[in-house]
């Protein structure tokens, strides 16, 4: 058997400092635009857009919901104009995009990897780059 | 070589298989208490881990994938996207830690970090796959980030495992 050293050693807390720079690292183009007001928020299955509003129109409406048939069954978003986008009802058996907050910044996304479906927010300015990167 | 007695090694390898199936289908009955989408403690690679000191590198591959097969069938997510991530996510893992623990002076506890992160991001690539779509990656960063305490807490988790573990076996070789 080969035995495991100390817990702790260096070289440990250099593989720890490398993980958390490859995190802070990936997270500049998260913050790119993070800010950025306005916009439209999608819904689209793989490379298929299925729905999208502008964020000015959904401010000015009321709450409403729509469903959309997925790979894992029929999936049923809120569109809230104080909130944001959530997933109020999933057939999928894990339900995590059910347990996802209300999305409401450019870049935020709701994704159900079971029904290959997913919602996102696009700032002003970069329409169609997260249908490109999808591609 | 660890252990040569081929029974010995043939039940220890079963325990662990069965104690990595126990812990993956309880985590996947845990309610969803964690503040990222889709991240998760890994408590079955507490067993992966400890496959990974005390077993020969064939078996320990062979016992991580009958894991994951076996608790995705129990599950019911067997060649669901589920059970593709699953696979990813474990192989992922699985090699960086056999790489990882390659490199000298680093402890199960970095092996179990490097593990964790190579999991999510193995994870999430397989994701990005499924949906045929990168926007995904924007997950990343969080979920390396919760790779930390995940990775320091099943290597922590193993370690107690593999100390009892020893004990055990040494206490069975006495009598």
């Amino acid at each position: 058997m080969k035995k495991a050293n100390g817990f702790i050693g260096k070289n440990d807390l250099y593989i720890a400092g490398l993980i958390l720079l490859l995190s802070l690292l990936s997270f500049i183009p998260a913050l790119a635009n993070w800010e950025a007001a306005g916009g439209r928020v999608f819904v689209a299955a793989q490379e298929t857009e299925l729905f999208s509003v502008r964020l000015a129109q959904l401010k000015q409406g009321n709450v409403f919901t729509q469903s959309f048939a997925s790979a894992a069954g029929p999936i049923t978003f809120e569109f809230d104009p104080e909130k944001g986008v959530r997933v109020i009802g999933a057939s999928c058996p894990d339900k995590i995009c059910m347990h996802m907050s209300y999305i409401n910044k450019p870049r935020q996304m709701i994704v159900c990897i079971p029904g290959k479906i997913y919602a996102a927010i696009e700032a002003p300015g970069t329409e169609g780059e997260l249908d490109a990167i999808s591609r | 070589m660890p252990y040569r007695d081929e029974t010995r090694r043939l039940v220890l390898a079963s325990v662990l298989a069965a104690i990595g199936v126990a812990l993956n289908i309880a985590e996947s009955a845990l309610p969803f208490l964690l503040p990222v989408p889709g991240a998760k403690m890994g408590l079955a690679n507490i067993a992966t881990l400890m496959c990974l000191y005390l077993l020969p590198l064939r078996l320990a591959v062979a016992v991580i994938f009958l894991r994951v097969f076996l608790a995705s069938l129990l599950t019911g997510s067997l060649l669901s996207s589920a059970f593709l991530l699953s696979l990813a996510g474990g192989a992922a893992s699985l090699a960086v830690m056999i790489l990882t623990r390659k490199i000298p002076r680093v402890s199960l506890a970095g092996v179990s970090l490097a593990g964790a992160a190579a999991h999510n991001t193995g994870q999430l690539l397989a994701a990005c796959l499924v949906i045929n779509n990168r926007v995904l990656l924007y997950y990343l960063p969080p979920l390396l980030i919760f790779s930390l305490p995940a990775g320091l807490f099943t290597g922590f988790a193993a370690q107690s495992g593999l100390t009892l573990l020893e004990r055990a076996i040494f206490r069975a070789g006495k009598s």
